[in-house]
């Protein structure tokens, strides 16, 4: 076999897996679950856009429900339904979800602990009726067995029931790990947090719809349920000609709680509409614009990224046989692949942005999402710089190998909170958009020199030469006019292409990178009161920078000068990353928030 | 990027050196070493502390020196999918892997911080060894032509930041400070006292009449005005509660930039221009009282520490800064009494003692010399059965309760003044009996009982309290005899039962002052509990406005205390012969209480989920402050908050005579404890006495500069998002302090906006969300910041040069020499470079 026979074998193995992963991804469907009339017939449509105030900011009620109920249980839905039915049942029916296991818990470890407490406990526990009230049905043997099988799954997935993590053994244990700030006290702190934001009074009382009638914006909001413990006198007093529309609120909660309690879909529809309906006219001044909720409201239930990094890893799919076979319709296929992800891309960042209120780069999820936007942007603008070079096709590629991963991160790593949130003070500032976007460019460029790198390997695995660029990076697109990257008299090999693209990205990324350590610099020195802290996100910022400084020298120096910018290049990818996870989430530092 | 032609190398040592210095490996050295210096003063080691993840980590540094040694691709992409597998399965599942880091400039050996570590010698080195060889190579190996015009730039820009950074960290001077927004000034006549308007903070001010108590109740920052044309303003409000030399106590309200608007308040009368009988605002017009702005003339230096030390509490301190310290290790010598935790499961190891002196700077005049032979980084003074000064039968006991693990440790002693004799609600007591007859009385039952007490007076009377010494309504009082005051018993309710799910008794006693012409000065209900630290005065002074205004600490000149019927569930008699031991006295609710010995250490069953043991018995025992050190584990992981829990243990030598005290740790030596706001909440001197009856306050603290300028207060504004400040900091915008010099002017500060004045810029760092009753300012010069800034620009310049001009020119020479070899009638063809 050929090497390269060998490394069209490879990518073809990787296109097979990515086409399960993409068939996968598009078959997927909700797990089919027992008709529930209530669930299936009761409509939230007209709380859709609905404001709630929370934690200083206004959001549709869909956001704030998604928010409060994946603090509660987690990621997923909670017996399929959304999360704006959860947040209400729990909240109107608390007693139907005390023996549910939906309090997530994060960290297997944790859990084990949590559930072995439990089976130590197991003949207490299955002594105790009150865990087996919705299942009379069991006797000793079968209480044990359910509860084990409870404890498996909640090892497994995260989710126990509040009753369980209140059983006396749990709550000493629990007392006992709170001790330990290092490890295990946030732990405790997340579920105790969790339990509370449970409470249905605490929901209710968080449920902060009620514009204030009479009050200017900075006039705090306040939950229906707040009207029924003295708050609407305030109100009334403070806006006299509000009194109708306060007591129509008043009634109308009072009419939800009953009907849904009831399970009385009619009466809860029309409540919901005419709740809906009489809450902006509280205070139409402050009440923010409807169209902006509902269009979060459709950002925050159309489902994150999952759609945009599934059109990347098609993309991928089909650029990677057009970059190993050049096929002229993989190219057209792959890069209108490419486009289309880049184009829902655009606009998740973009409605983002809209319904933020500011560029979307002040947390990590946005950071890692803009990172990736920024990265395909480049790739973009290369490709066509490069349209008739033999570099064609690998910038798209790179780049949507890169946000790909970007995205799966960003959609299924529970460290990344999508909820859209006010910034810190500090963030408010002209370098938040200079430092911080130039910095997760040179990132996001970081990640795709790193794929041109681990392509350039596996070329040399599979036999290649010791290929490279003999004209460097810009240069070879910029001193050469007949498309080639070295040498006119040959077509290049795709060691060449790789090293040749290696180079570009890395040149772009080390000058963005130095550029956007010196804007944070700036920024630093007038916010922080220093332009350097030795803080580590600076420090291991430098480090990655180093990594590619000794790529730029030692180019200069080694023979095989393909190999190591393709290692540099990767590693250098690792010190970024670890800069970005492990100092992020390990050790703290300044940039807690980048 | 350097030049292929070899420049001419003179032979010998100079030689050997120039060639070094002109050499990229050398260069790719030391970037190799500052990357690895970096890495382990910021990050540290990583290391496996599970089977998988040392399984993996071994794996993969065999693969990778394979692939080193064979030079193998097989071997790296192997190591490569190792490490990109244990990064994705860790951070997917981390209990597949389990990591932990160890920071290496934290062990006992370096002791730095990051800054520090940036600053060593070798560190430095390093940076000049690189300045070197990047100044040497550019002039030996890169000819200065438009074509190497970028790396010049780059090269020549890093030099030129280098230098900026020596003059930057060089002269670098940083730190905070706090700026009050308001202090009370009052006088009387000439006589006048003034006090920061911080909750909490009293003086007396004296005068000829006698002397006035000032104590500052509260403040709100925006007290809204009611008065007409003022309707839709705020103010910035203080009350202080004023117990004036005669008369009746008042709360006085001052309204910031309104003077007009002053006025008083009566406890549980309300405002005084609304009672009948006074009909003015103002109680007392003698005393006067207005709002000034505070002077800050000082700044704090982060990272650095101090000994302030001050031989009374209202003298200035006197500061002595200390050298280098431990950072992140316990130290101390083996008599300084370090406890261990004893629920640790992690001991800490406590090195020995360093030995640093702390010298006197020039003019201190206190006579002590002082050295520091300890640090705790994570500690707390507890309590600990010593001896010395008062003394009195104590114990340390011990409450167990198995189910939860948890067990309190507590002392209880016959004599208030050591510790308290009942503990947990009274249920558990500690008595002396000096008979047999004492001790079995204690076995019955008998009335609870009041005692009432006046010192001045030496009065005391013990009251059963039974219904018909409870005077319900209107009943008389009975007069003190000697003293303005008088009593009656209004109620006594046992057993109340508390939302925590315990229960509490308390008694409630009414007291009343009258002044020499019989009006009612004072008047008040007590509150007795069986734990006198609970009991409280009612006033009503705050009325529903302010409750809290409604509660003060005991009046001290009225002693009360209850003692129960029941006997308490458990009480542990000494007693009543000196050698006897200790003996538990169970109350099983019934006839028969039994007693037990309980000798020392030994656990004894109380209830069914509690063990009691004594762990130490004195019979003439005091409490001595002892620090504990927090484990590991429990220790708060934000290096700069926890600070707060360091402390020093200090040797203080005078006349031969050496006295170790520790201090703990304050981030500013304020003058007293009214500053407590400020020092996060903090205010504890350590205090040495000598034997010659002199004392020195200590205070472990950061070393203080003079401010350029002495700033004051205007403003403090609180910018929110909408629907105001919800107590969580998402509902935050900005804070602003508008501060101002001597010379009048005014500086905004908020966050990312900082103000110059004098040399120093001042940063929004911190706010007091109790009240916003003064800033937190960052304090830093900043000399050097625009050559370091000139040289990074240049730098990033040269880059774009390097790779996106030189390639331009050179195609351009090469078209022209192309163009010209055509001219020639020779034909070219286009070459790769060897970049």
């Amino acid at each position: 076999m050929n090497p390269r026979t060998r490394v069209h074998l490879v990518i073809g193995i990787i296109v097979g897996l990515l086409g399960v992963v993409i068939a996968r991804g598009f078959t997927s469907t909700r797990a089919d679950v027992p008709p529930e009339p209530f669930y299936d017939n009761v409509s939230l449509e007209p709380f859709e856009d609905v404001a709630v105030f929370h934690r200083g900011r206004l959001k549709p009620f869909p956001s704030f429900a998604a928010e409060a109920v994946g603090f509660v249980s987690g990621m997923g839905k909670v017996r399929g339904h959304t999360d704006g039915f959860t947040y209400l049942d729990m909240m109107f029916r608390p007693e139907t979800y005390a023996q549910s296991d939906v309090v997530y818990v994060p960290k297997k470890p944790f859990r084990g602990q949590i559930a072995n407490r439990i089976r130590e406990r197991m003949p207490a526990v299955v002594a105790n009726d009150s865990f087996f009230i919705n299942r009379p049905e069991l006797d000793a043997a079968g209480r044990e067995a359910w509860i084990n099988e409870r404890l498996d799954r909640f090892v497994k997935r995260g989710r126990i029931a509040a009753e369980l993590l209140n059983e006396e053994g749990v709550r000493a244990l629990l007392g006992v790990l709170s001790r330990d700030v290092i490890k295990t006290a946030k732990h405790v702190e997340r579920v105790q947090a969790a339990l509370a934001t449970k409470d249905p009074q605490n929901l209710a009382l968080r449920f902060a719809i009620v514009p204030p009638p009479g009050g200017d914006d900075k006039t705090p909001w306040i939950s229906p349920e707040a009207l029924f413990r003295g708050g609407s006198e305030a109100v009334i007093q403070r806006s006299p000609e509000s009194a109708m529309a306060i007591t129509s609120v008043r009634n109308d909660w009072q009419t939800l709680t009953r009907a849904w309690r009831a399970q009385d879909v009619q009466v809860v529809n029309e409540t919901i509409v005419s709740l809906a309906a009489t809450l902006p006219t509280l205070n139409p001044e402050v009440y923010p614009d409807r169209d902006r909720l509902a269009l979060e409201s459709w950002y925050t239930s159309s489902g994150g990224m999952t759609w945009v990094w599934l059109f990347y890893l098609a993309a991928v799919a089909v650029l990677l046989g057009a970059v190993a076979y050049q096929w002229a319709s993989a190219r057209w296929v792959g890069m209108g692949l490419f486009a289309l992800a880049l184009a829902l891309h655009t606009t998740k960042i973009g409605l983002r942005w809209y319904v933020s209120g500011r560029w979307p780069n002040s947390n990590m999820f946005e950071a890692v999402t803009t990172a990736a936007w920024f990265g395909c942007i480049v790739a973009l603008l290369l490709e066509y710089w490069g349209r008739k070079t033999p570099l064609k096709n690998v910038f798209a590629l790179t780049a949507a190998v890169a946000s790909m991963f970007a995205l799966m991160t960003a959609n299924f790593s529970p460290k990344l909170d999508s909820s859209i949130n006010n910034m810190m003070p500090i963030l408010h500032d002209a370098w938040l958009y200079i430092h911080t976007n130039v910095i997760i460019a040179s990132y996001a460029l970081i990640a795709m020199a790193s794929v041109t790198g681990l392509i350039y390997l596996l070329y040399r695995l599979g036999g290649g030469k010791r290929d490279y660029a003999r004209l460097g990076g810009a240069a070879a697109l910029i001193e050469t006019t007949g498309g080639t990257l070295a040498d006119a008299r040959h077509k290049p090999t795709l060691g060449e292409v790789m090293d040749g693209a290696t180079m570009i990205l890395m040149e772009l990324a080390v000058i963005m990178l130095w550029a956007g350590i010196i804007m944070g610099a700036v920024w630093a020195d007038h916010s922080w009161g220093r332009p350097w802290g030795w803080d580590p996100k600076e420090v291991f910022a430098l480090n990655t920078l180093i990594i590619f400084l000794v790529l730029v020298h030692i180019r200069l120096k080694v023979v095989d000068k393909g190999l190591w910018t393709a290692w540099l290049a990767v590693i250098g990818c690792g010190v970024m990353l670890f800069n970005w996870i492990i100092i992020n989430f390990v050790i703290s530092g300044l940039h807690s928030y980048a | 990027m350097t030049d292929a032609k070899r420049p001419t190398t003179p032979a010998g040592p100079l030689g050997f050196l120039l060639e070094l210095f002109s050499s990229v490996r050398f260069g790719i050295t030391l970037l190799a070493i500052l990357l690895v210096y970096s890495w382990l003063g910021s990050a540290g080691i990583f290391y496996p502390t599970n089977g998988p993840a040392l399984a993996m980590t071994l794996g993969i540094l065999a693969t990778g020196t394979l692939a080193l040694v064979l030079r193998n691709l097989i071997f790296g992409i192997a190591s490569l999918v190792g490490i990109v597998a244990m990064l994705s399965i860790g951070a997917a599942a981390d209990e597949v892997f389990s990591f932990d880091h160890l920071m290496l400039r934290r062990l006992p050996i370096f002791e730095l911080t990051e800054f520090e570590w940036f600053h060593t010698w070798f560190f430095f080195a390093n940076i000049t060894l690189m300045c070197a060889n990047i100044t040497v190579t550019t002039l030996r190996r890169i000819p200065f032509t438009p074509l190497r015009y970028g790396v010049w730039m780059i090269h020549s820009g890093i030099i030129m930041m280098s230098v900026g950074c020596v003059i930057y960290f060089g002269l670098k001077v940083e730190g905070d400070t706090f700026v009050i927004r308001r202090q009370i000034v009052a006088s009387v006549g000439e006589h006048a006292v003034t006090l920061p308007a911080l909750t909490g903070s009293s003086a007396t001010l004296v005068t000829g009449d006698g002397a006035y108590l000032l104590r500052v109740d509260g403040v709100d920052p925006s007290w809204p005005l009611m008065s007409a044309g003022f309707e839709n303003e705020t103010a910035y409000a203080v009350r202080i509660a004023v117990e004036p030399p005669e008369g009746r106590p008042f709360q006085r309200q001052l309204l910031d930039g309104y003077p007009q608007f002053t006025e008083d308040i009566i406890p549980g009368q309300g405002r005084a221009k609304n009672i009948e009988s006074i009909g003015t605002a103002l109680v007392d017009d003698g005393l006067s009282m207005s709002l000034a702005q505070p002077v800050q003339h000082a700044f704090w230096q982060t990272g650095k520490f101090a000994l302030s030390l001050r031989e009374t509490a209202v003298g200035e301190w006197t500061q002595r800064p200390i050298g280098r310290m431990p950072r992140y290790n316990d130290y101390a010598p083996p008599d300084a009494g370090v406890l261990s935790s004893p629920t640790s499961v992690d001991p800490v190891r406590v090195l020995p003692a360093i030995d640093i002196d702390v010298p006197a700077l020039d003019g201190d005049g206190l006579g002590v010399s002082t050295r520091l032979t300890g640090y705790l980084r994570f500690a707390h003074l507890i309590d600990r059965l010593g001896s010395g000064g008062a003394c009195a039968p104590t114990i340390d006991v011990s409450l167990f309760e198995p189910s939860t693990g948890e067990t309190i440790r507590e002392y209880l002693s016959t004599d208030q003044r050591v510790a308290p004799a009942l503990l947990a609600e009274g249920w558990l007591a500690f008595r002396e009996v000096t008979s047999e007859e004492q001790l079995e009385s204690l076995r019955t039952p008998r009335p609870s009982r009041l005692t009432i007490a006046v010192p001045e007076a030496a009065f005391e009377t013990t009251i059963d309290l039974v219904p018909d010494n409870l005077v319900t309504g209107e009943g008389d009082w009975t007069p003190v005899e000697g003293t303005g005051f008088f009593y009656r018993v209004e109620d006594f309710a046992p057993e109340l039962p508390l939302p925590s799910g315990g229960a509490v008794s308390v008694a409630m006693i009414g007291v009343q002052r009258v002044d020499a012409d019989g009006h009612v000065a004072d008047r008040y209900t007590r509150w007795v509990f069986p734990n006198g630290a609970q009991n409280r005065d009612f006033t009503g002074a705050g009325g529903e406005e302010d409750p809290a205004a409604n509660v003060r600490t005991p009046d001290p000149r009225v002693v009360t205390s209850l003692d129960l019927a029941r006997r308490s569930a458990v009480t542990i008699v000494t007693g009543p012969e000196a050698d006897d031991g200790l003996r538990v006295l169970l109350d099983r609710r019934d006839e028969s209480a039994t007693l037990t010995d309980l000798p020392v250490g030994r656990s004894l069953r109380v209830a069914e989920d509690v063990l009691l043991s004594v762990n130490a018995f004195e019979r003439c025992g005091a409490l001595v402050k002892r620090p504990v050190i927090v484990p590991r584990s429990q220790r708060d992981p934000d290096q700069d908050r926890a600070l707060v829990f360091a402390m020093a243990h200090v040797e203080l030598t005078k006349d031969g005579e050496t006295v170790s005290v520790w201090a703990p740790y304050h981030p500013y030596d304020v003058p007293n404890e009214d500053y407590r706001a400020v020092s996060l909440g903090l205010y504890r001197p350590a205090i040495a006495r000598f034997s010659d009856g002199s004392a020195v306050e200590v205070l472990f603290t950061r070393p203080r500069l003079e401010l350029p300028e002495p700033l004051t207060l205007d403003e403090f504004v609180l910018t929110t998002h909408v629907g105001g400040f919800t107590g969580e900091t998402s509902s935050i915008r900005d804070w602003t302090s508008i501060v101002t010099d001597p010379e009048g002017e005014a500086h905004s500060i908020s966050t990312n906006k900082p103000a110059r004045v004098g040399n120093l810029w001042f940063f929004q760092k911190t706010w007091d969300p109790d009240g916003q009753r003064y800033t937190g300012l960052g304090v830093a010069n900043r000399f050097g910041v625009n050559t370091m800034l000139v040289g990074s620009t240049l730098s990033v310049i040269g880059m774009l040069y390097a790779f996106y001009v030189k390639p331009v020119l050179r195609r351009r020479m090469k078209q022209q020499a192309i163009e010209a070899a055509r001219l020639r009638g020779v034909g070219v063809e286009p070459e790769g470079g060897n970049a």
